[in-house]
């Protein structure tokens, strides 16, 4: 899948260094050590209403569509995150080439 | 009552287990308390039973002989008891079918056919909304009247009361005790763990919710855990009275205008508005605002239009203890609780503030958060 040119691509490490620092700044629990493995709830302390909250903030923070309740659902790691973040980029990217291609073949 | 009984309590670890089993110990009864994830029993104010006041069997009312070892099963079934309490449930809401089923129906199952092997009397916990979506007065007398079960929690224990009315037919000797729902000390406002209603309140009075579906005149039964724990080892102890019948323990319905009056009454609050269902339309609602409502909000929502009344004359005439008998001084001894505890009142920084402070605008992050109406269906069909 190649990006678009109109929308600026974030590699994986940019990726999933602003997922740890959203993640991170978001956590009712301070000053916890951030890996893949962390934990939202267990080791940061998440609850149902903040984890809303979360998901609002990398929709905001990433650009992405609205990410979906089941796909959020299962979610329970930094790692987790890294992994719908960077699908979802894609598929929003995806998404905005399709938008752009009939934009250009209705004109 | 002076009499020591061997009591079994499933759910001894959650809110309601914790206190009933807490009393029953006081009593001085001999507790066999089956936990499953969480293996401590604490009571609603925080503090631990001492873990030699019980005799703690891990287990999993959702397996065959409760999840014990056949040994262990056998003991309790042949002659090792003079009660069973049934208080484990699934009571959080928005959680797959199959869990209810598991754990509010098997469970039920479950313990029937230890009550059955054992020839022992049952105390089940059900709930006062196996009503579903009826109106007007509802009798301790009546479970099915043909209503419509609002969600998959409501279905469950309707199907567990169902099965425990089943087995009383062919021998199971039992008592049902309904809680309303279920929430902090009727004095001190204190609760253990903040679900359900304190979820709604807490989105409502911080403003996340602004508008909800609903009628000012529909009622919410909000009842005490202690009322609750006390009428549960009630009926345990004088079980010969209460043998066959069931229980009401509810407390004082507050119209959801009382609850916006009391609302109004903290000046940080936010006071959501309450507008006819038919004319409310989530598409319309911001990004955000919708977000907590399609997740959050929308498990509850066939609790604001309802105007039940639970008729408690069962446990009048049983109970010593009344309810609250104002509802609203109630409901404000519970917000100050959440006041103190910072649970309400001190919102943390949302999304946008977040982002802001780390200086993150996503490339176009302005029409995820912001977007309504039109535009927000747009987006519905980008992330999917």
């Amino acid at each position: 899948m190649t990006s678009s040119t109109s929308t600026p691509s974030l590699n994986e490490d940019e990726t999933r260094s602003r997922v740890y620092a959203i993640v991170g700044a978001m956590a009712p629990a301070r000053g916890a050590t951030l890996a893949d493995d962390t934990a939202l709830i267990a080791d940061l302390a998440y609850d149902s209403l903040r984890l809303i909250e979360l998901t609002l903030a990398l929709e905001e923070g990433f650009g992405l569509g609205e990410l979906a309740q089941e796909r959020t659902a299962t979610v329970t790691t930094l790692g987790d995150i890294v992994r719908l973040v960077t699908e979802a980029r894609r598929e929003t990217e995806a998404w905005r080439e399709t938008e752009a291609r009939q934009a250009e073949a209705g004109r | 009552m002076t009499e020591r009984l061997r009591i079994l309590v499933t759910g001894a670890a959650g809110l309601v287990g914790a206190e009933v089993t807490a009393r029953l110990v006081a009593a001085g009864h001999q507790v066999t308390a089956l936990v499953h994830n969480q293996p401590v029993v604490v009571r609603n104010d925080g503090t631990p039973l001492e873990p030699d006041a019980v005799t703690r069997l891990s287990g999993d009312v959702t397996k065959p002989r409760l999840g014990l070892p056949e040994a262990a099963y056998q003991a309790l079934a042949a002659d090792g008891l003079d009660r069973i309490v049934h208080c484990a449930a699934i009571t959080d809401f928005g959680l797959p079918d199959e869990v209810y089923q598991a754990v509010n129906v098997d469970g039920t199952v479950h313990v029937l056919e230890l009550a059955r092997a054992a020839g022992v009397p049952l105390v089940h916990v059900g709930t006062a909304y196996v009503c579903g979506e009826r109106d007007g007065l509802i009798r301790e007398t009546e479970l099915d009247e043909g209503q419509r079960l609002a969600n998959a929690y409501e279905d469950s224990k309707f199907r567990a009361e169902t099965l425990v009315h089943k087995a009383q037919a062919d021998g199971v000797r039992a008592a049902i005790v309904r809680p309303s729902i279920v929430v902090g000390d009727e004095r001190t406002g204190v609760v253990r763990d903040y679900k359900n209603i304190y979820v709604v309140l807490k989105l409502a009075t911080e403003g996340k919710v602004r508008s909800i579906p609903g009628q000012y005149e529909a009622r919410l039964d909000l009842v005490p855990v202690d009322y609750v724990a006390d009428i549960i080892t009630e009926v345990t102890h004088r079980f010969e009275e209460a043998a066959g019948r069931t229980f009401h323990a509810v407390g004082t319905p507050l119209t959801l205008r009382d609850f916006s009056d009391v609302m109004a009454e903290y000046p940080p609050f936010h006071v959501p508005r309450f507008v006819p269902p038919t004319s409310f339309d989530a598409q319309r609602l911001p990004r955000r605002e919708r977000a907590y409502y399609e997740r959050v909000m929308t498990l509850y929502e066939s609790y604001f239009r309802r105007r039940m009344r639970f008729d408690d004359s069962h446990t009048a005439g049983l109970a010593t203890r009344r309810p609250p008998a104002d509802g609203q001084d109630f409901l404000r001894a519970l917000i100050d609780h959440c006041l103190e505890t910072g649970y309400l009142g001190a919102p943390p920084a949302d999304a946008t503030e977040v982002l802001a402070r780390l200086n993150i605008t996503g490339p176009d992050a302005t029409s995820a958060a912001n977007a309504t109406g039109p535009t927000a269906s747009d987006v519905n069909g980008a992330g999917r």
